[in-house]
């Protein structure tokens, strides 16, 4: 769970970041060594939160986004 | 008029979205038939439709340029479905923004390298394959201002780009005298999703903008116009050149 949440931040925080987290799902799994359970989530509810997210996330912005994204991924892990 | 690229078939990688995406559109509306390449599906669909909608012609190649048997089938996606290949063009590269060398994280310097450098390289090695089949073909491989200056957001993005540079060098001097053009192009900052999630607030999008010398960013269709003269025969004697397209950044930081 907690590389998952390291993922988001990052992607939040990083447009370039959040391509490779959007459409390389598979180097991110390989690179973190994400379970299948992390990278379900990652190609479903992050994936789709991160497609929303405007460009870039403003700064004062980051932290509050980072903090829905860990209750999200909490969620749903479990 | 006649259309600049009439009966040519080019690939454009990095076709989702900003520079990629306007190159692929204006070639198809010059004549080309179009690989638009990109592992964003959803981006690359909509390039494909725009094109459609316009009566060119296209194709989907949802693919990562770091993956060599996805770019090989890219290729040959375009030697199947339109005969041949004469143009490639290597848009696709992320921009992951990093600290200094001594905090830069490896795993995002591999990312950028795998994409930015080593998918240049492999779309060079099996475009170049198809071309020498069909009697040469232009390559123009899209570098930046970073990779000649120490300036920038990145220094694994300054770096692939110098890479570029010199690849495209290489690549000029190893196929010219076989038929295949290689160039680049090197803009400054654009108008595009990439550069604007670089900047990471609009604040600096702006700053960065009212310092450059035209007082604004260049859109993606004035790279797209030194790419499509590059590509196409009208640069039938330009071969192993980085085509500087950055307002006169550069030009105004030396002097």
């Amino acid at each position: 769970m907690d590389k998952l949440i390291e993922i988001a931040n990052q992607a939040i925080a990083d447009y370039g970041f959040r391509q490779v987290a959007l459409w390389s799902p598979g180097d991110a799994v390989e690179r973190w060594g994400l379970s299948p359970a992390e990278e379900a989530v990652l190609t479903g509810a992050v994936h789709d939160a991160l497609a929303a997210l405007p460009v870039p996330v403003e700064p004062a912005d980051v932290p509050a986004e980072q903090a829905r994204f860990a209750g999200l991924i909490k969620a749903a892990l479990g | 008029m006649p259309e600049r690229l009439e009966g040519k078939v080019a690939i454009v990688t990095g076709a989702a979205s900003g520079i990629g995406r306007t190159t692929a559109i204006r070639f198809a509306a010059e004549g080309a038939k179009v690989v638009a390449a990109d592992r964003n599906r959803p981006g690359a669909e909509q390039t494909v439709a725009t094109i459609s909608a316009a009566g060119g012609e296209a194709a989907l190649a949802q693919m990562d340029t770091s993956k060599a048997d996805q770019v090989e089938a890219m290729v040959e996606l375009a030697v199947t479905q339109f005969g041949k290949l004469d143009i490639l063009i290597n848009a696709a590269a992320i921009l992951i923004v990093t600290p200094p060398i001594a905090e830069h994280s490896e795993r995002d310097w591999d990312m950028m390298m795998a994409v930015n450098l080593k998918g240049v390289f492999l779309c060079c090695k099996y475009g170049i394959r198809a071309m020498l089949k069909g009697g040469g073909g232009s390559i123009v491989n899209i570098a930046s201002g970073s990779g000649i200056q120490g300036t920038g957001r990145s220094t694994a993005y300054g770096v692939t780009k110098a890479g570029v540079i010199h690849l495209t060098t290489m690549a000029s001097e190893q196929y010219t005298p076989q038929g295949i053009r290689v160039n680049t192009v090197s803009p400054g900052p654009v108008d595009t999703p990439q550069f604007r999630g670089s900047a990471q607030s609009t604040a600096v999008f702006e700053e960065n903008r009212t310092k450059h010398p035209m007082a604004r960013l260049a859109q993606p269709d004035e790279i797209t116009n030194a790419l499509l003269f590059l590509a196409s025969d009208e640069a039938s004697y330009v071969s192993g050149q980085n085509l500087i397209v950055d307002g006169g950044q550069i030009a105004g930081a030396v002097y």
